[in-house]
């Protein structure tokens, strides 16, 4: 039987289609050596070395004549830095989007904070792209993607990228891209950024105060015609559905301007955490607008 | 090996049998191409040693390489990309293909070696770092696991 294997191995194998010879090597690089190159690399440091000297003489200056107007200076309980934090939602949404050349339209863009655990479970190569944080913000993204990683051009075109940004920095440190038009293992991730018994529900719009407070009839969490104020903030998600095409918004305001949210309009979906807060408003964790039309 | 002249020449004759060994391993058309050129450049950077088993080498560089590079969440159940790559349909097409699907990657890349670029199991051992009683067991394994597979096929 290993004969059998072997012989099938060797057989099936060698029918494999290769890669045409012009792909065989990366692409050249762009040549870095050569006595011009190390000339030009030298000036450049030296210029910028040069500039760094001007600006700190320059800065000394400043500082000297603001301490002699008698300024107030710092103190260290107002300098030192706070406990670390992530960023926001809408921080990570903003990094991938601002990948202008990666991404030149993206039609859906969406971001979930994930636990270093979750993400270990779903990658086991994942340390070996050394993840620097416990948690990432996953960013899903949706349209025509450029590869940015390929050596050579992708064989079929990208429709969807995934990028995992370190949840403190905000910094890439791993992205992939697919042809499918959504990559599928986003929607099985969990959201950590959410509470964990947020409460999801159709409801009423009654009132809209932008940039950030909506208020809505609901039938929960205190029984039907339960009004309901919600206020969002920087990790909130926004977005729109209309039959099987879908879209992501960046603001409350931008929902009302694209008249797809208003007072007395269609019902819309919304995740919130139950924990009412001092002001008397939950907050708002997500909100899509077309809820029924999907 | 003088110039990388030298080192494309050597790397040119192997790559028809360690892609397809990759692609067999790997599944993945694109991930075995960048894998293929990530090992192309680390024999730039670092030639192998003289009188090494070149489509070995390549083999297992490229190997170790798509392992730092595979894309994520390729382990999540719902995240196995129905690849329209052509490549990626001739392989399943074939009954190789389907064979070595059984099979984890890691005993894929055993069975490959062993089988498609004839490395014995004590070069293969050496290959890959692990003693040549691991390598013989595990393609035996893989062999039983393919044997069951293909009761009706063979």
């Amino acid at each position: 039987m290993p004969s059998d294997i072997e012989r099938v191995i060797r057989r099936d194998l060698d029918q494999l289609p290769l890669l045409p010879a012009e792909r065989w090597v990366p692409a050249p690089r762009r040549a870095s050596h050569g006595v011009a190159a190390v000339a030009l690399r030298t000036s450049a440091a030296l210029a910028i070395l040069a500039l760094a000297v001007v600006l700190g003489s320059a800065l000394s200056r400043v500082r000297t004549e603001v301490a002699e107007r008698g300024a107030v200076t710092p103190t260290a309980s107002a300098t030192a830095p706070g406990p670390i934090e992530r960023i926001s939602r809408q921080a990570a949404l903003a990094r991938i989007r601002g990948l202008s050349v990666v991404n030149p339209t993206i039609t859906r863009i969406e971001a979930k904070l994930v636990s270093r655990d979750v993400l270990q479970a779903a990658d086991p190569n994942l340390a070996a792209r050394n993840m620097p944080g416990d948690a990432a913000w996953v960013v899903a993204v949706s349209g025509d993607v450029q590869c940015s990683f390929c050596i050579a051009p992708p064989t079929q075109p990208f429709h969807s990228a995934l990028y995992l940004l370190d949840a403190r920095t905000g910094d890439v440190f791993a992205t992939s891209a697919s042809a499918e038009f959504w990559p599928q293992g986003f929607d099985a991730l969990p959201d950590d950024s959410l509470a964990a018994n947020s409460q999801t529900a159709l409801v009423h719009v009654v009132e809209i105060r932008e940039p950030d407070l909506l208020t809505v009839l609901t039938d929960v969490p205190a029984g039907p015609g339960t009004r309901l104020m919600l206020r969002a903030d920087a990790d909130t998600t926004f977005s729109w559905a209309a039959g099987l095409a879908g879209g992501t918004a960046f603001s409350l305001g931008e929902l009302v301007r694209n008249n797809q949210i208003a007072p007395g309009g269609p019902v819309v979906r919304i995740t919130f955490d139950p924990q009412r807060r001092a002001d008397g408003t939950y907050r708002l964790e997500s909100l899509l607008t077309g809820a029924l039309t999907r | 090996m003088d110039s990388p002249q030298d080192w494309e020449g050597l790397y040119r004759s192997a790559v028809p049998r360690v892609y397809r060994a990759l692609l067999a391993t790997l599944r993945d058309p694109m991930l075995a191409e960048d894998a293929l050129h990530d090992a192309f450049a680390q024999g730039l950077r670092r030639p192998p040693a003289h009188g090494e088993n070149l489509p070995g080498w390549l083999f297992r560089v490229a190997l170790r390489r798509a392992r730092r590079r595979r894309w994520p969440f390729s382990a999540l159940p719902a995240a196995v990309r129905a690849s329209t790559d052509e490549l990626a349909l001739a392989l399943d097409r074939l009954e190789a293909g389907r064979l070595l699907a059984l099979l984890t990657e890691r005993q894929r890349a055993l069975v490959v070696a062993h089988y498609y670029l004839g490395l014995t199991h004590a070069e293969a051992a050496a290959l890959f770092g692990v003693r040549p009683g691991t390598v013989s067991a595990t393609i035996a394994q893989s062999l039983a696991r393919m044997r069951k597979g293909a009761s009706h096929a063979l």
